[in-house]
């Protein structure tokens, strides 16, 4: 017994020693990426697309919508309103039992349209598609289809719909940056080798201040959980997938907000719909189409904040999306074990799943036992006091200090918020995100691959939305 | 021995002794900490700039807004930089941040159209002569130069907006930089103000690691060029290029400029080139320069062509707009497989007003799928 423990313990430190070393490389290169985009990318870059409307890529918005009446007309004027000179925005509605289509086809003037649908990638069977009478709304479709229980299937259709070579895949309460569609696409212009899909930074929208569609006042989040959130985003984005982006491994375009090149995306077979992750799916099997096929490939992450979404605001929410999360974790490496080691898939089989296998995948097994076995040995009287505060300071400081690198990054990338105070929230709260908010994270990712290995079915629900600071106060009860 | 010394004494031997493992977090812990550290003084010094910035912002617009506007909109008269010189409000900027800030402003204030709504007019002349009097054409030619990339990068933006002054001289260093991405700013910025010889790196395909961004860039520039002298043809270019993206950008921009002489080359050039991208970018740019006999060209090369060569074979019909090719376009519709091409043919037989919709109800009545009956009702609803 005391042998294994002896091997556990030497196990642990030497696992959040390579961690360690894994988040300060990818700071390092998640760094310099971010200064390079900034000194390549400016508003000026933006705006050479918008003087040359004809010289624009095009780019489908897809969107899908399960019961959400009470903000899709919001959502829709705000997708619309972007500035871009060459876009269409797609709204999926996955067979709403509320008003959603009703709500949208009383606002825009919409008509049932023939429409020459081919069926690109799978999906569950289309009711119809409405167009605008308003040539005002020329570019906007709305796809009525039958349920298919997931985000997944209703993207499906809209990939199915859309016309242009890239499109974006958000969800319908995000809310979009103006200039974001332009900000996207030039990483993918400025590139001799194809770029199969970008990646953006999401924040929380949670105490932002909003109105008709836009953020008007950016703050950080009031109450506990979002703030731990908006900063674990930071670290993510900034830190992870810059870091990534710069070794062109970046594991998952965010299935919140992303830009995918339309014909990988069908190539690759379009979204699963049984998987519980669809994003890091899609963005890996986009790659091995890619690598099947020998071409090349990029996929690039940009460090400007595109989107804004709401956040889980309580335990119950973070426990829903969390326990997701595990499932759909556990899902990929099951469902993509054939890449996992397998050098024909270059750094995605060697580097990228291996990785998340060892520190995503193993991360919150490992600290659930660790927990356990801390108890033991309490209780058992084996803990040496005079090391222990010593490697407990070791996994302190590790999210303390990415959670700082990450902030700083954040600042100098571009100052969102109104006040150094409010970077200040940011930084005081992330002292206790260990204490306060990664243990439940930690419990409800292992909670999720439990679920996933008992079977249970999901299925996509409408959102518990708290409400942000705008014209439409929103609150759903899930259906789950 | 100082208390320094003694600590530091006191704790290495205590060190010495602890096994390996303590030793490793030890070390560990440091990295991490001097990273927070260092986070937390970049996160003050970082804050200490954008404030610092901003004030300085603040007193340059407070210093010269007023009299640039008035300057540039509402003078109404030539200023010389004599003139400039003896105005007392208009104190020469000595530092670089000066100058940064104030270049920004003229660009900001030249860029505003609400002065000329106002009753103003863009004095030309006062605008240059205001940046020969701050010098600021010689502050950027400077940091062109920079070994700072993002320097020289900005730079390089700035000239491109401020539009002229520059010699192509300026950027001798950073032509043929290491960067790729500022090399090839360089040479595009180079051929827009060089007077002497401006399409030197155009005649030598621009860089090898031309793409699509560039593409944007250099129909910007050519646009802006075509301004002052109408750009020689582009051909000999295409004819010394080696590298197919360049070669296809040359072809579309004929098209763009209308380089009606270009046409005997283009259809030279589709018989020998290997290139896909640059077949599909001929066939499109024929039909840009309303070459008629492009439709006997697409009823030989149709069938054999490749998918993306079609669409394009398709594409150059549509900006053709010849009313000779819509039997061609029936013929293509009733014989192809592809549900693509056929939505393409029937949004271009929409353009032809009551002909091309007496072939759509034709072909209607012969469509044998829910797919073409949506087709249908959707183009001639």
């Amino acid at each position: 017994m005391d042998q294994i423990l002896d091997f556990y313990q030497y196990a642990i430190f030497f696992y959040s020693a390579f961690i360690t070393l894994a988040y300060v490389s990818l700071a390092i290169l998640g760094y310099f990426n971010i200064t390079s985009k900034n000194s390549y990318y400016t508003e000026r870059e933006d705006n050479l697309l918008n003087s040359f409307p004809e010289e624009a890529p095009g780019i489908s918005v897809v969107t899908p919508a399960f019961n959400e009446d009470l903000i899709i007309i919001d959502s829709a004027h705000s997708l619309l309103n972007l500035e871009y000179p060459n876009f269409e925005v797609i709204i999926v509605n996955d067979g709403s039992t509320d008003n959603t289509l009703d709500t949208l086809i009383k606002e825009f003037d919409l008509v049932l349209t023939p429409f020459p649908y081919i069926e690109k990638v799978r999906c569950q069977p289309m009711r119809g598609i409405y167009k605008s009478k308003n040539p005002r709304y020329s570019n906007l479709t709305i796809v009525d289809k039958e349920n298919g229980g997931t985000k997944a299937d209703a993207m499906n259709a809209g990939v199915n719909v859309a016309n242009y070579d890239y499109f974006i895949n958000t969800d319908i309460d995000g809310l979009l940056v103006p200039n974001t569609l332009a900000k996207m696409i030039v990483p993918v212009l400025d590139s001799e080798i194809p770029v199969i899909a970008v990646g953006a930074t999401l924040r929380m929208v949670n105490s932002c201040e909003v109105d008709k569609g836009r953020i008007t006042r950016v703050r950080p989040p009031n109450r506990l959980i979002p703030t731990f959130q908006e900063t674990e985003y930071l670290r993510s984005y900034l830190i992870g997938k810059m870091g990534w982006a710069t070794l062109n491994a970046v594991p998952n375009v965010s299935g919140g907000f992303g830009l995918f090149d339309t014909n990988v995306v069908i190539g690759a077979g379009g979204y699963d719909p049984l998987s519980q992750a669809e994003d890091m799916d899609m963005t890996l099997r986009m790659i091995a189409f890619m690598r099947d096929r020998k071409k090349k490939y990029r996929i690039r992450q940009i460090p400007d904040t595109c989107c804004w979404t709401e956040g889980p605001s309580n335990l119950r929410l973070l426990y829903r999306q969390r326990t997701r999360w595990g499932r759909g974790l556990l899902q990929i490496f099951l469902v993509h074990r054939r890449y996992l080691f397998n050098p024909k898939y270059g750094r995605m089989g060697m580097l990228l799943l291996p990785y998340a296998l060892f520190f995503d995948f193993l991360a919150p097994i490992l600290t659930t036992t660790g927990f356990f076995i801390i108890a033991f040995l309490l209780f058992t009287n084996q803990i040496n006091f005079d090391t222990f505060w010593l490697l407990l300071l070791l996994v302190y400081l590790i999210g303390v200090s990415m959670s700082l690198v990450a902030i700083t990054a954040d600042l100098s990338n571009k100052k969102l918020y109104k006040n150094y105070s409010e970077y200040g929230r940011l930084i005081f709260f992330s002292l206790f995100e260990v204490l306060l908010y990664q243990p439940f994270n930690t419990v409800f990712f292992v909670i999720g691959y439990g679920q996933f290995l008992y079977n249970r079915e999901f299925k996509w629900t409408s959102m518990t939305r708290q409400g942000y600071t705008r014209n439409t106060e929103v609150t759903i009860e899930p259906e789950e | 021995m100082s208390v320094f010394d003694y600590y530091y004494y006191y704790y290495s031997a205590v060190f010495a002794g602890y096994p390996v493992i303590i030793k490793i977090a030890i070390f560990i812990i440091l990295i991490l900490f001097s990273l927070t550290v260092m986070s937390l003084i970049r996160f003050f010094y970082i804050r200490h700039k954008q404030i610092l910035k901003a004030k300085r912002k603040k007193k340059i617009k407070k210093i010269y807004k007023a009299n640039l506007i008035d300057i540039l909109y509402f003078s109404f008269k030539e200023l010389s930089v004599q003139d400039l010189n003896a105005d007392a409000e208009l104190p020469e900027p000595q530092k670089k941040w000066q100058k940064r800030m104030l270049t920004d402003l003229i660009l900001k204030v030249k860029s505003d159209k609400s002065y000329e709504m106002d009753g103003g007019v863009f004095q030309s002349y006062n605008y240059i002569n205001l940046l020969t009097y701050f010098k600021l054409y010689d502050y950027w030619v400077n940091e062109i130069s920079s070994t700072d990339i993002s320097k020289a990068i900005r730079a390089l933006r700035v000239i491109n907006e401020i539009g002229g002054g520059v010699r192509g001289s300026a950027f001798s260093s950073s032509v043929y930089h290491r960067n790729g991405y500022l090399r090839k700013f360089a040479r595009m910025t180079y051929t827009r103000f060089d007077s002497h010889d401006p399409y030197k790196f155009l005649e030598q395909g621009l860089d090898d690691h031309f793409n699509k961004f560039d593409e944007k860039r250099l129909h910007y520039i050519l646009i802006e060029m075509n301004k002052d002298h109408p750009i020689p043809l582009l051909t000999k270019w295409v004819r010394n290029s080696t590298k197919e993206n360049y070669k296809g950008f040359l072809v579309r921009e004929m098209g763009f400029f209308k380089q009606y002489e270009s046409i005997p080359f283009l259809v030279e050039l589709y018989k020998t080139e290997q290139s896909i991208l640059v077949k599909c970018e001929i066939m499109e740019t024929l039909g840009e320069l309303e070459y008629e006999p492009l439709i006997d060209l697409a009823k030989e090369e149709f069938n054999s062509a490749s998918k993306p060569l079609q669409t394009s074979i398709i594409e150059g019909l549509r900006l053709l707009k010849s009313r000779k090719s819509l039997p061609f376009l029936t013929e293509t519709y009733q014989s192809t497989q592809f549900s693509e091409t056929k939505i393409k043919i029937v949004e271009m037989l929409q353009e032809f007003d009551e002909e091309g919709m007496s072939i759509l109800i034709s072909l209607s009545e012969k469509s044998s799928s829910k797919f073409e009956e949506n087709l249908f009702a959707y183009a001639l609803n």
